[in-house]
């Protein structure tokens, strides 16, 4: 065996997550493995996991993440249902965390050792329109609007919130964008990063609190486990990621059934860095909901700065067994009509915030005893 | 003063020389060509209609022009200040000139409501 392979055994696989439903959460418990690196882009990746089972209507998305991610490539598929994702698979894993972790090994190891094992592309390797070498300028097309160069046509202009005429970029982001709760998907049109409209296409998916393959919630609260998990994605998506494994850590030690003393004890070396590393400022004034909004809920009430405090607290209580789910208890499934409102005229940046701090994917679960 | 510039010279086609050879031989030697599918920016299972050549407002526009109108002209006086008193009257006509052609830019700035703190 080479020096480089040796060195590529080594390394932990970088993966990129496409999550279906009931399978979120439990990806995001991978983001405290030191087995694998959980990327936020399919381009960094080396091997794609498929979690749960993915929509039909969002499989030809899933065939697009599976070509965007670079050769050589492998895929592994967790949980039951992924296998009718029309995605070909080194493997097929119905098992827990640590069950998958080495599966997704066992495929990059095979793939370092034997690169022509990569899985062929789904989707054709062609533009959309033709335009090598058509119009005077190589544009596709003639005039200034008229051509299509690499094969896409002009943004056309259209009237910004300042009262200039400028380029709509129309992008429709999700469902398997890192950033969003899975199976979201957002229809926006853009100019410079401000959204100028949002639309819902498809909502979040419902989160389980199981892992896809066992089954098991775990021994310990499921809410805590789900609000670790929540949190553990909110810090990557905020680029606090050694914090995020931090979080993902305590979700599995939940589930794991761990000593009390021990999660609460590592909930507050958490809950202090998390104020140190100075993102609570950051989110302050961001995605605000007054008390007269439909989502005016108690806890979804103020700016995201508030709606982070108020679930970190409650995370922080139910790992005590002080009771006091409610703040995680998430939002229903009639929300996702009101967040266009909410998020035009935002900048990108904000409107993810905004997202993030909703939560908007816990559409089906609820402690006992909330209506 | 020409060594100056040959060793310039040098250094700059040794750059693009380098980089030029690494592209190449990335190009000769990697296994796979990027797809179109992966050639286009990653939105989560969708590709973008429209290519992102899209003309949008810099926002930070009028800040850049304050900077330059005032900074630029605080730039120039400093030098200006030590051979004032050498270059007399020939100094000062020149600065004036200076300061003419750059107050156009503060006037323009104040037309564009840029002193207007919203």
């Amino acid at each position: 065996m080479t020096r480089r392979r040796r060195l590529l055994h080594g390394l932990p696989v970088p993966v990129f997550a496409a999550a279906g439903a009931g399978a979120w959460g439990a990806v995001q418990e991978l983001r405290g493995h030191p087995g694998v690196r959980l990327v936020p882009t399919p381009r960094w990746a080396a091997a794609l996991l498929i979690a749960g089972a993915v929509d039909a209507e969002h499989l030809p998305a899933l065939r697009r993440v599976h070509d965007q991610t670079p050769h050589p490539r492998t895929a592994v598929a967790w949980g039951a249902g992924a296998d009718a994702a029309a995605v070909p698979v080194a493997a097929r894993v119905d098992g827990g965390t640590d069950e998958v972790v080495r599966a997704l090994r066992d495929a990059f190891t095979a793939l370092v050792d034997d690169p022509s094992i990569t899985t062929a592309d789904l989707l054709p390797d062609r533009d959309p329109n033709e335009w090598r070498g058509v119009g005077p300028f190589g544009q596709g097309g003639e005039g200034m609007m008229g051509g299509t160069p690499y094969g896409r046509p002009m943004a056309m202009t259209g009237d910004d919130r300042d009262g200039l005429a400028l380029d709509q970029l129309r992008l429709t982001v999700g469902p398997f964008l890192d950033a969003l709760p899975a199976a979201l998907v957002l229809d926006v049109v853009l100019q410079g990063d401000v959204l100028q409209s949002v639309d819902v296409v498809a909502p979040s998916a419902a989160v389980d609190d199981t892992s896809p393959g066992d089954g098991r919630t775990g021994a310990g609260s499921p809410a805590a486990r789900r609000g670790l998990r929540w949190l553990s994605h909110a810090l990557h998506v905020h680029g606090l990621d050694a914090l995020a494994a931090r979080a993902a850590i305590l979700a599995a030690a939940v589930g794991a059934g761990a000593d009390q003393a021990v999660l609460s004890g590592g909930m507050r070396v958490l809950h202090r860095r998390i104020r140190r590393s100075g993102v609570l400022a950051t989110l302050r004034g961001v995605g605000h909901v007054d008390s007269a909004s439909p989502l005016g809920d108690d806890h979804v009430r103020g700016d995201a700065r508030d709606r982070w405090v108020r679930r970190i607290a409650a995370i922080d209580d139910t790992l005590r067994e002080r009771g006091q789910h409610r703040a995680l208890a998430g939002l229903p499934r009639a929300a996702h009509q009101h967040l266009p409102p909410l998020l035009r005229g935002a900048t990108w940046n904000a409107a993810v915030a905004t997202i993030v701090s909703l939560d908007l994917d816990a559409t089906r679960w609820r402690p006992a005893g909330v209506a | 003063m020409l060594n100056a510039f040959l060793a310039g010279a040098t250094v700059t086609a040794a750059a693009i020389l380098a980089t030029v050879a690494a592209t190449l031989l990335a190009r000769r030697w990697s296994p796979y060509q990027s797809t179109a599918p992966q050639r286009v920016p990653v939105l989560g299972g969708f590709e973008p209609e429209t290519h992102a050549w899209s003309r949008f407002h810099v926002r930070y526009y009028p800040m850049t022009l304050l900077f330059i109108a005032f900074e630029m002209e605080m730039m120039f006086m400093y030098p200006w200040a030590v051979v004032f008193v050498e270059e007399g009257m020939t100094a000062l006509v020149e600065m004036g000139m200076f300061l003419g052609i750059l107050s156009v830019g503060v006037v323009y700035a104040w037309r564009e409501r840029a002193f207007e703190w919203q």
